[in-house]
């Protein structure tokens, strides 16, 4: 336990120096910014939108507003990357809105025993439930299973012990159930 | 602790961690329920992950390292009129800065009358080219309309909202369709994007229905109030005000420090969160509990801190008294002290653990 702690601390210095970087605009803690966390922007908001061109604009958005916003960050022990992916959320429903589309269905095909699951996921959108969930319970999933990231892993980035991670992944898949079947 | 049953947030990690079959991940048999169908949940998510399309995001590195350039010229050139569009904000030193500017600069009568009004020549000789540099967006309750001109309430605060022909004026939602003047009504949550006038009203280029991401909708109850509606985005619609130069939102009158994540491109607050965390109870932290100052520990880390109240699940419960029921499940409880053990019972001996530690 205290090596966890003193872990989650350690790393609250590093984001905090992260943070006095991005703000003095520094080049590559943006890049590293970026390429940390493209990824999982992108994915998002790839299931929420439907089709990768889309996509990608959002994640442009995100990273473009970030610079603009980073001014108005305070680094409270709320993560760069949690606050990455709130902008990506806000730009998704933003990209929704003007282009009135409804996303895709990425949901593969239903079968084999997962038969009752997979229907109810057939009815909703996996993005849009994504989309309905707290800010940490789709940082949780993306994180884990959208990125399959380990446990420790996003312990780290959302800067939360790997205890409280599986406490998170467990609400989280349970809003998820919730939002996807009411299993 | 030997003999201490496995979490189930433990056992769940274990399932996820193993095969579908085999001694290790196969569910218990009092778990198979919940457990494997979370799992399931999980293994769905995964397979989706396999239909995104790969992206090295090349465009998005370029355009982000275009807006850095950008912002690095607007950093070395534009400071002193972020400066004063930063004051501007502050309605104290927005006047003193407007009758010292005129004092400065232009002189004379005209001058006086340029300070005393706060009006363009002021707005203009610090950098601040028109009134439709500074932008402003809350999200508030209508609380009166009167052609329109719509008195908004958010955060406490009574904001005039002035429409025109250039408004975009819509429903909100998904359908987001037109709409039209006298489909505004007492009651109604909207959302409002505009410039702020130099009479402090708000000229609104953005009028919509406040959409119901958290299950708010746009629609008035009957008999709706005439004094705003403690409603979830209502209460987080914090007025901000955008620095006209380089974008970057900033907290109006809450007095809480600074912005936060939730304030990215002005506090929309359409972000399916589900906090009521009102201007002053420093709850603006980017979770999604109802904790007001002092109460409601809902980080997810494995502090002991939380006493007081705060039912911060996510689940539709309405418990809250007692302390810390925070533990996903659907149950009323609350009674007890700090069951947050990822169960659904109603356990609760101890105080205040809410961490998923094995402490």
């Amino acid at each position: 336990m205290v090596s966890e702690r003193s872990a989650t601390a350690r790393a609250g210095q590093s984001e905090q120096e992260l943070v006095d970087r991005l703000l003095a605009l520094d080049g590559s803690a943006w890049r590293e910014l970026f390429e940390a966390n493209y990824g999982r922007v992108y994915g998002y908001a790839y299931l929420r939108l439907g089709n990768a061109a889309d996509a990608e604009d959002v994640a442009a958005s995100v990273f473009s507003e970030a610079i603009k916003s980073i001014r108005s960050f305070r680094y409270r022990g709320i993560p760069v990357a949690g606050w990455l992916f709130r902008i990506a959320h806000h730009e998704t429903v933003d990209a929704l809105k003007r282009r009135q589309r409804l996303p895709a269905s990425i949901v593969g095909d239903p079968g084999g025993e997962h038969t009752d699951l997979a229907k109810a996921i057939d009815r909703m959108d996996l993005g849009d439930a994504l989309g309905g969930l707290k800010q940490e319970h789709r940082d949780v999933l993306m994180l884990r299973f959208i990125e399959d990231r380990s446990v420790r892993d996003t312990a780290e980035i959302l800067r939360k012990t790997e205890g409280a991670v599986k406490v998170l992944q467990l609400r989280a898949l349970r809003a998820m159930r919730a939002r996807i079947g009411g299993r | 602790m030997a003999g201490e049953r496995e979490r189930p947030e433990d056992r769940l990690e274990e399932l996820l961690s193993a095969p579908n079959t085999g001694e290790t991940g196969a569910p218990r048999a009092n778990e198979t329920g919940e457990l494997s169908t979370l799992r399931d949940v999980a293994g769905d998510m995964r397979d989706a992950r396999a239909s995104i399309p790969p992206s090295k995001g090349a465009g998005a590195f370029a355009a982000m390292m275009n807006q850095l350039e950008t912002a690095r010229m607007s950093e070395e050139t534009g400071g002193f009129g972020e400066v004063i569009a930063g004051w501007w904000k502050r309605p104290v030193l927005r006047t003193g800065a407007a009758v010292t500017a005129a004092v400065l600069v232009l002189g004379g009568a005209s001058l006086g009358v340029a300070a005393a009004t706060g009006n363009e020549p002021v707005r203009n000789l610090f950098g601040i080219s028109s009134n439709s540099t500074i932008k402003v967006e809350l999200t508030g309750t209508v609380v009166s309309v009167n052609g329109p001109v719509v008195e908004v309430s958010a955060n406490g605060d009574i904001r005039v909202v002035v429409i025109d022909e250039n408004t975009d004026l819509t429903s909100g939602g998904d359908d987001d369709t037109p709409l039209p003047l006298d489909g505004i009504l007492v009651g109604q949550v909207v959302e409002v994007h505009g410039r702020l006038q130099p009479d402090n009203s708000i000229l609104a280029t953005r009028f919509h229905l406040e959409d119901g991401d958290d299950g708010i909708g746009g629609t008035p109850t009957a008999g709706a109030p005439t004094q705003a509606v403690p409603t979830a985005d209502a209460t987080s619609g914090v007025p901000t005000v955008v620095n006209p130069t380089v974008g970057v939102p900033t907290v109006g009158s809450t007095p809480s420090a600074g912005p936060t994540v939730d304030d990215h491109g002005g506090d929309r607050d359409d972000d399916d969160d589900d906090d009521n965390s009102g201007s002053g109870s420093g709850d603006d932290d980017g979770d999604d509990d109802n904790s007001g100052s002092g109460s409601g520990d809902d980080d997810g880390d494995d502090d002991n801190s939380g006493s007081g109240s705060g039912d911060d699940d996510g689940d539709d419960d309405n418990s809250g008294s007692g302390s810390g029921d925070d533990d996903g499940d659907d149950d009323n409880s609350g009674s007890g002290s700090g069951d947050d053990d990822g169960d659904d019972d109603n356990s609760g001996s101890g105080s205040g653990d809410d961490d998923g530690d094995d402490d």
